[in-house]
Order: C-alpha cells, then sequence, then structure tokens
C-alpha cells in the first residue's frame, strides 16, 4: 500500500471539474447557439416582431460575419444581433472558451465577457453574405436529438459526464 | 467504518495507473509521430500483457505500431489491454472498499453479459467508428482538427437513430462535441489526457463487439429509493437511481433511465426528459415513496430494468432507508458492473456516513481523525444539490467513487436538520415558471416553425 496520488489534476483524471450551473440561457433572444464549422453560429429572433428571426455567425480568426432572415435578406440590426448571439454563447461555452474557439488574438483567459470577444475580433471582420439555410438546417438537425429514442437499460459509458 | 483503510491505495493500483499514464502520452503525441518515451511505454505495455491471453495481440501491435503499421486490430489490442488494466484497478478497488465497509466481497469474476445478435448495419456503423477512433490515434489529441471530426457526422447520425447502439452512440456524441468544442487543442490551457484516452478506449470496445444483451429474471419488487446519480452531456442524459428491492432478501438495484435531449434543457427543467415507467420513478425519489415495480428485469450485475407497470406506495425518507440498509454493520449487496465495463470510474459504492464534520465549502468530510474529499465534480449542475449542502450537514448517503488516484464520497442526499436535501426533490413535476415563461423546448419548437413558414 502506498500514500494517495494526491497530484490530481486535469489531466490524470476521469472527470475534470466543472464550473457549477452556467447562467441561465435566454433562449426567447437566442434559440440556438454552437460553436462548430469554425464559427460561432446561431439563430437570433428580432426585438420587435415575434414572427421574424434571423440566422447569424461569426467566423474564427477573420471575425466574418453576417445576419440574414431565412430568405437571404440582410439584417439591419446584424451589429445587435452578433451581440445577442456572442452573449448567449459565453452564457453556454464561457468566455474562454469562446475566445479560444474564435482564435481572438490574445490569451483566452483575459477575455471576461462577450463585449471583449466581439471588440477584439468583430470590427476587423468583413461581412460575408452566406445562405442563411446553413444555420437554420444545423438548428432542425439541432432539434432532431428530442425525438430520438433510447434503449432501457444501464449506460456505464455516461459515468464520465457529469454536465455541465 | 475504518476510513483510514481507504487512505492507501494498492501498490499494484499505482503501478497499473503509472503504465497507463505512459500509454496515454501515445494517444497525446499521436501514434504516427511516437517518439523514444512513447515507444518506451508501449513496450512496456507489451510485457506487462506477457503470460496473458492478450499477449499475442498486444505484442503484434507494439511491434507493428514500432514501425509505422497502422491496422486496425492493433489499435483494439491497445484498447484492450488499457481496459483489462483498469478492470484489475477496479476489481482491487472494489475488494479494498468492502473490507474498509465490512461489506462481504464482490464476487470474484464479474459476470459477463449477453450480447446481442447486430445487424448488418449496426457491424458497417461498427467499423466506421473503429476507422475514426484510429485516425485520431494517429494524429494525438494535441493535433487533431475540425477537418478530421467533421466526416464522421453521418455514421453517429445512424448510431443515435439505432437504440439497439444507445451506448456507443451516447459515448460518441459526448466525445466528439467536447472535441470539436475543444478546438483549437493547441490553445487549451490543459489536455484531459487520461479522461479522452478513457473516452478513445470505451468507445473503441464498443465499436468491437456487438451490443450488450439485457437478458436477466423476471421479478416484482417493492423499491424504496435511496437516491438519484446524475449524469449528462448536452445531448443524453442519465439518471441512475439507485433503490433497496425489500424483501426477504433485500438488496440494492440500480435503475437507469436515459434519453436524448438539447444542450439548453438543463436545471431544473433536465427531469422533463423522462415519461412513462420513468417518471412514476422519478415522482416516488421526489416524494420519498416507494414504487411497486412489476414485470421488471433485474440484470446479474443488480441493474433492473422497469417494466410498463408501476405504482408508488406509502412513505419512504431516503435517508432512514439508507441508514437502516447502508449504515455500519449492514451487509446489504450492491450492484457492479458486467465484466468488459469494470473500471475505477465505475466504482459507486452506496455509503452512509453519519458523525463527521464538514469543512465550511463542503469540499471534505473529517471522519473521526481521517478525511473523505467530497466529490464535488460528480455534482451535476442540474442537481437540487449543492456542495454547500454537505456543509452544514449531519448526515448523508453517496456513493464512494475513485479518481486521480484517491477515494472520495459523492453526495446523493443529505440530512440539514429535519430536511433532506438531494438530487431528484424537483423531479417530481414540471418546475414552476414565471408569468411569461414557457418550457424551453416549446419555445424552441415555435422559433423553428417561424423560420419554416419562410416569412421574412
Amino acid at each position: 500500500m502506498g500514500l494517495p496520488m494526491t497530484n490530481a489534476t486535469p489531466e490524470n483524471t476521469a472527470l475534470v471539474g466543472h464550473a457549477g450551473p452556467a447562467s441561465a440561457r435566454d433562449v426567447d433572444t437566442v434559440p440556438f447557439v454552437e460553436l462548430a464549422d469554425g464559427r460561432v453560429q446561431g439563430v437570433v429572433s428580432a426585438s420587435s416582431d415575434v414572427e421574424r428571426v434571423y440566422c447569424a455567425f461569426l467566423e474564427a480568426g477573420s471575425g466574418a460575419h453576417y445576419s440574414s432572415t431565412n430568405n437571404n435578406r440582410p439584417d439591419a440590426g446584424t451589429e445587435k444581433r452578433m451581440r445577442w448571439l456572442l452573449e448567449e454563447a459565453v452564457k453556454q461555452y464561457g468566455a474562454e472558451r469562446v475566445a479560444r474557439y474564435l482564435e481572438v488574438p490574445g490569451d483566452p483567459a483575459n477575455f471576461k465577457d462577450a463585449y471583449a470577444i466581439l471588440g477584439a475580433l468583430l470590427r476587423r471582420g468583413p461581412r460575408k453574405a452566406e445562405p442563411a439555410g446553413v444555420v437554420f438546417s444545423r438548428f432542425l438537425n439541432y432539434l432532431r436529438f428530442v425525438e430520438l429514442p433510447s434503449a432501457g437499460g444501464p449506460v456505464p459509458e455516461m459515468a464520465w459526464f457529469v454536465g455541465p | 467504518m475504518p476510513i483510514q483503510d481507504l487512505l492507501a491505495v494498492p501498490d499494484g493500483v499505482r503501478k497499473a495507473a503509472s503504465l497507463i499514464a505512459g500509454l496515454d502520452r501515445c494517444f497525446v503525441v499521436g501514434f504516427g509521430r511516437l517518439g523514444p518515451e512513447q515507444t518506451q511505454a508501449l513496450q512496456a505495455l507489451g510485457r506487462v500483457c506477457a503470460g496473458t491471453p492478450l499477449n499475442g495481440p498486444v505484442g503484434a501491435a507494439v511491434e507493428a505500431l514500432g514501425r509505422n503499421e497502422f491496422v486496425e486490430r492493433h489499435f483494439a489490442a491497445v484498447a484492450a489491454a488499457r481496459a483489462a488494466l483498469q478492470g484489475a484497478q477496479y476489481d482491487a478497488l472494489r475488494k479494498q472498499a468492502a473490507e474498509a465497509l465490512g461489506r462481504p466481497a464482490a464476487d470474484g469474476a464479474a459476470e459477463a453479459d449477453g450480447e446481442a445478435a447486430a445487424p448488418e448495419p449496426v457491424k458497417v456503423w461498427q467499423e466506421s467508428t473503429r476507422h475514426w477512433l484510429m485516425e485520431i490515434a494517429i494524429a494525438g489529441f494535441g493535433q487533431v482538427d475540425a477537418q478530421a471530426l467533421a466526416p464522421f457526422s453521418a455514421t453517429l447520425e445512424q448510431l443515435q437513430a439505432e437504440p439497439l447502439t444507445t451506448r456507443l452512440a451516447a459515448l460518441l456524441t459526448g466525445f466528439r462535441q467536447e472535441l470539436l468544442t475543444a478546438m483549437p487543442v493547441a490553445a487549451l490551457p490543459s489536455v484531459p489526457v487520461f479522461r479522452w484516452a478513457d473516452l478513445w478506449t470505451r468507445a473503441m470496445l464498443a465499436a468491437l463487439r456487438p451490443p450488450p444483451a439485457t437478458a436477466g429474471e423476471k421479478v416484482s419488487a417493492t423499491l424504496a429509493p435511496l437516491g438519484i446519480d446524475l449524469r449528462h452531456h448536452g445531448y443524453f442524459v442519465s439518471a441512475v437511481v439507485y433503490a433497496l428491492a425489500e424483501g426477504a432478501a433485500p438488496r440494492v438495484v440500480r435503475v437507469t433511465l436515459s434519453s436524448y435531449k438539447v444542450d439548453v434543457v438543463g436545471g431544473a427543467e433536465i427531469w422533463q426528459c423522462f415519461d412513462g415507467p420513468a417518471a412514476a420513478l422519478l415522482k416516488a425519489v421526489a416524494n420519498q415513496q416507494a414504487l411497486a415495480a412489476e414485470d421488471a428485469t433485474l440484470l446479474p450485475t443488480g441493474d433492473l430494468l422497469l417494466g410498463d407497470r408501476a405504482k408508488a406506495k406509502g412513505s419512504r425518507p431516503l435517508l432512514e432507508t439508507a441508514k437502516k440498509s447502508l449504515g455500519a454493520g449492514a451487509a446489504t449487496p450492491t450492484p457492479g458492473v458486467a465484466a468488459p465495463d469494470r473500471h475505477p470510474v465505475q466504482l459507486a459504492e452506496p455509503v452512509y456516513l453519519e458523525g463527521y464534520t464538514a469543512d465550511k465549502a463542503g469540499e471534505t468530510l473529517d471522519l473521526g481523525g481521517a478525511s473523505l474529499r467530497v466529490a464535488t465534480e460528480r455534482i451535476s449542475s442540474a442537481s437540487e444539490l449543492r456542495p454547500e449542502d454537505v456543509a452544514g450537514s449531519s448526515a448523508l448517503l453517496g456513493l464512494l467513487r475513485f479518481d486521480g488516484g484517491a477515494w472520495a464520497v459523492q453526495p446523493l442526499a443529505v440530512a440539514r436538520g429535519k430536511e433532506t436535501q438531494f438530487t431528484g426533490s424537483g423531479a417530481g413535476g414540471p418546475p414552476k415558471l414565471g408569468k411569461k415563461q414557457k418550457p424551453t423546448l416549446a419555445v424552441l419548437r415555435e422559433r423553428a416553425s417561424r423560420l419554416l413558414r419562410k416569412k421574412g
């Protein structure tokens, strides 16, 4: 018998500590946000018209971004939409992870909120018109999860997953 | 309970941990670019397998990988060897826990579970999974990029849609998502090497064998709930309910309730992912009531599958049941895992503790001279129980856990004065919403419908 290995680190443990409850996401404003395809992308509601919804993205590295309706009409409130998208991305994934994913210049740990990330990235980035369908189909594919059937019985593999 | 007995870790467990740590560097660097240190670690793995049934395949794998010969069976051999070491650790640690708790030693060889025949498409998806895993291992966790992960989506969607492969799909969904959001890995403050090698290994094993069958004996039992171990990643949730199956020969059983979900469904809403008999059981836990379960299936591991009929009956306070069945001197049999699943992370011996002093943060218990860490990393963000609740508690029901080379206890329910604070206390019904608030899923569906309507 030996002493316990007291130097438990994220490198040598099966579970890595999480930050505790994430702050509540505002799904009314941003029903969907993800880090995928080298972008933060998602679906963002209009502030005035309850029937209007935009698809928006911000590209890692370049800061290229766009927001448009499902008919690919450009969004007059793109700046606002990008801010909401990033605010919700930060709520869901944490500022450090979003900054790292977006390859914002500087130490990702120094970025504390969506404003800091946007300030460092969005201004240098051009508008880049792309069909809204790309993001929209990601959203529909995402919603598919709630309809998937699952088998009963033990799922020992889930012992590795505790949140966040 | 002589908790001091848990302070030292068996030597064999430490030696195996050091072998695994060496091997895991290969996964970080990538099998495509092994250096002298990684080659030595592989050779050490080969030596430890000498005289076992793994000798041949692992020996061949070590040689082949050393000369950059990348064939799937060699990666399968590495996965099997890594899992075998962890299986041995599990056995040694479970024995140590049984002795410390004064419980009967668990059955020697854990029974292997049966296997269901895999339909042809499943075999194809499994092959595609193994190939994907091999690509990741060759590139190495430190180098893997989004382009390498993306092509696997089509296979993963097939696995998700097939209930036979729920276990593999739940694992791969979480693993892939974790890798994707960790991009670029080079900028990560620290790479969770051991964890990712674990997930890789378990995925490889699950992609090698037919889906496990869930065959057992039909039973009807009255279940007195003990607590819930809540596990989830963004797209899948399992509520593992521990309960005492009452009767002439009482035993602790484990009921796993699972569902796919989307990542924004969390917090109090997480319990809304379950329906049918699962919801009935969760309600019984929330109300601290017994559940009469008919036509249930008891697996050799102590896992119970609910039938279609389950009815709440009579009050059963969680901590009273825990004290009676798990307190000092109790010898109630507890669940284990099937042989292929043995890994220290699966150690979850239910324990009832009282007479301890918790520190102010609820992170350590002083049990009369010996201290036991509280496994706060095991408490889900969606759990009603917070680490702070442990601080002012007088008794607790928890699961004895082992990770990072030491034992810890994961609390499921704690006594605070006359109140019991526990995971699942809010599982009895939908969470209370504000006047303008709608359930998350309803909002998502409504927003999607706006996009579908081609307005704008």
